[in-house]
């Protein structure tokens, strides 16, 4: 397929989300009002504990700052394709011929630009009011939000697939968020598990999102380059990670389609 | 012959989920596939739509009509047999085969609520990879050959049944593919906007050179519509033909029904007697009225000569005052046919 058509298909569905979003005007209001709300709360109690964090160089609340804003980022659009597998028009737009990945893609992208519109003001708060210090190595960041974005794409994927079969809850994605929770590094840092689990904070990075904390924080808090050999290591080792992770979730989400496909349960709910 | 769709010995089953007693299903029986009988839907379907000709797939309620929609569309996967459109088989090919045809669900789905008609056919053209210019005036023009003028800008949940169908195939005309598929096409529809609809998809055909494919249990819309008809039931086609050939698969019988006015000397049995015998009458009936008038009811084949009939009656001197003549409906041939088949 041309790349400008799949450019169009993914915009049009991009659009599709703004619309929809932008028709609930006041929902809109209360949920941009919630994140900001939820980050306050958050900063404060870390104000109140704070601690330096010697793995990134940086003060606890910066830490937990960051841990907050990146589950803000990922998290939503890992779990974003839910509301899209609507009943009432799945069927007419896979009609459409549109390819899996460019729907998966298409459907995430509104989310992904929402997100990354929030977390402006996110940051600027803390910045301004907490004072977060930044140490931001720009190559990095860029790699650490590519990296990310093909995690939580994967998951999204995983999602798709189990939730077009199951029709009710993702097993696999709710166990994922609930230990990115636990033992991702999103509230403290993995060093933490250590004291109760041996090795706890090296298993931590069975879980996708570890990858995704850990990378964003290495290349805004810490300042790391890929050119310290250590760095780049790390970065391989997440490169590695996603070239295992997404052929998995594709398969999941193929498996899923074509058993919805087979069972003729597609556009149920 | 190349055949716009040829579907040929299709068997479909689908699994039957056993449910727990509030409707749930087990989530990990439901990933792994565990607790489910089979449920037959397709048993070896075989018919072609030629192309160019409208074409009816019959059938009672859970006959199989809207999985055969849907098998044609590449929605569902099927496990036995072969299904080609325009020549692409569905189970190899199904990115080619969307883009040869289009198909209207049944009911209004298709749609975002809260997108307005026109974001809706943006939407669906992008999909379809339409450029933008070219999409614009393909949803103005349609926007007005479907009389949707002053409802474009209004949000689909305010959409009646009717307005709702015209957009659901105006968004199947975007592409312009040649094969058009329409499951219960005027379902839900009052009747002006159902007449309305059925000529927009005669035109479809008989104006634009369209395929069509419509499954339907309303035998009217069938026998006004379609070029040729199949009737399915329990996934099996168990006629097929024009209308009028199906009419007279069942053997179904002409009446003729005739006030007349005898007249003097020729009574009343010599008169039946005279009708029993033209060709391909099987029974007479006659209700004296008064006087010399005769409520008379002939039944014969469908091909009875009606010529001759009138012939035997006019040259000895009857008065023929009215004459109604009916034949066996497509909705008498699919009772029976059905009926037939469950036995």
């Amino acid at each position: 397929m041309k790349p400008r058509v799949v450019y169009y298909q993914i915009s049009a569905l991009a659009k599709r989300d703004f619309h929809i979003w932008q028709s609930y005007r006041t929902q809109v209001t209360t949920s941009l009002l919630g994140i900001i709300f939820g980050l306050v709360s958050w900063a404060v109690l870390g104000h109140y504990s704070n601690q330096s964090v010697p793995e990134y160089d940086t003060t606890y609340v910066s830490f937990l700052i960051m841990g907050i804003l990146i589950y803000n980022f990922s998290v939503p659009i890992a779990t974003g394709l839910q509301s899209k597998l609507n009943p009432a028009t799945l069927e007419t737009v896979f009609m459409s011929g549109l390819g899996r990945v460019v729907f998966v893609v298409g459907s995430l992208t509104f989310n992904m630009l929402f997100t990354a519109a929030t977390i402006i003001p996110q940051l600027l708060i803390a910045l301004v009011w907490f004072g977060v210090k930044l140490d931001v190595d720009y190559v990095s960041l860029i790699l650490s939000v590519l990296i990310s974005l093909v995690i939580v794409v994967s998951l999204a994927m995983i999602d798709l697939g189990v939730k077009v079969v199951t029709k009710q809850a993702d097993p696999i994605l709710w166990a994922i968020i609930i230990a990115q929770g636990i033992a991702s590094g999103m509230l403290y840092p993995l060093q933490a598990l250590n004291t109760y689990v041996p090795n706890a904070s090296t298993i931590a990075f069975v879980i996708p999102f570890t990858w995704i904390y850990h990378l964003i924080r290495l290349s805004t808090l810490a300042g790391a380059s890929i050119t310290d050999p250590t760095i780049a290591l790390t970065f391989l080792g997440a490169a590695a990670y996603c070239a295992v992770l997404l052929p998995i979730c594709y398969g999941i989400m193929k498996w899923g389609i074509s058993r919805a496909k087979k069972d003729g349960t597609l556009g149920w709910y | 012959m190349d055949y716009a769709i040829e579907v040929k010995d299709v068997v479909k089953r689908y699994p039957f989920a056993r449910t727990s007693a509030q409707g749930g299903r087990n989530i990990f029986k439901a990933v792994l596939g565990l607790g489910r009988s089979e449920k037959v839907a397709l048993n070896g379907a075989t018919f072609h739509v030629e192309k160019g000709e409208t074409f009816g797939l019959l059938g009672p309620n859970g006959a199989g009509k809207t999985t055969m929609i849907k098998i044609l569309s590449t929605l569902l996967t099927f496990e036995q047999g072969k299904v080609m459109v325009n020549g692409i088989d569905v189970l190899r090919d199904p990115g080619r085969v969307v883009q040869n045809l289009q198909t209207v669900l049944t009911g209004t789905v298709g749609f975002e609520w809260r997108l307005t008609a026109k974001q809706s056919l943006h939407f669906y053209a992008a999909l379809y990879g339409l450029e933008r210019e070219e999409a614009e005036k393909r949803i103005e023009s349609l926007i007005d050959a479907m009389n949707l003028r002053g409802y474009e800008n209004q949000m689909y949940q305010r959409f009646s049944s009717g307005l709702g169908r015209r957009l659901l195939l105006a968004r199947a005309l975007l592409m312009d593919a040649p094969i058009l598929l329409f499951d219960e096409p005027t379902a839900n529809l009052d009747p002006v906007s159902a007449v309305r609809f059925r000529k927009v998809i005669k035109d479809l055909s008989v104006k634009r050179g369209k395929t069509v494919l419509l499954a339907t249990h309303n035998m009217y819309e069938a026998q006004e519509l379609c070029d040729h008809i199949a009737i399915v039931d329990k996934g099996r086609i168990i006629a097929n033909g024009t209308p009028t050939e199906v009419r007279r698969l069942t053997g179904g019988k002409v009446k003729i029904e005739m006030g007349v006015l005898l007249p003097e000397g020729l009574t009343e049995e010599v008169f039946v007697r005279q009708l029993e015998v033209v060709p391909m009458v099987s029974n007479v009936t006659v209700r004296p009225s008064n006087d010399r008038k005769l409520r008379v009811a002939v039944e014969g084949e469908t091909d009875v000569d009606i010529n001759a009939l009138l012939k035997t009656i006019l040259t000895n001197g009857v008065v023929v005052r009215t004459l109604e003549t009916s034949y066996p409906t497509l909705e008498d041939a699919f009772v029976t046919l059905t009926t037939r088949a469950s036995q």
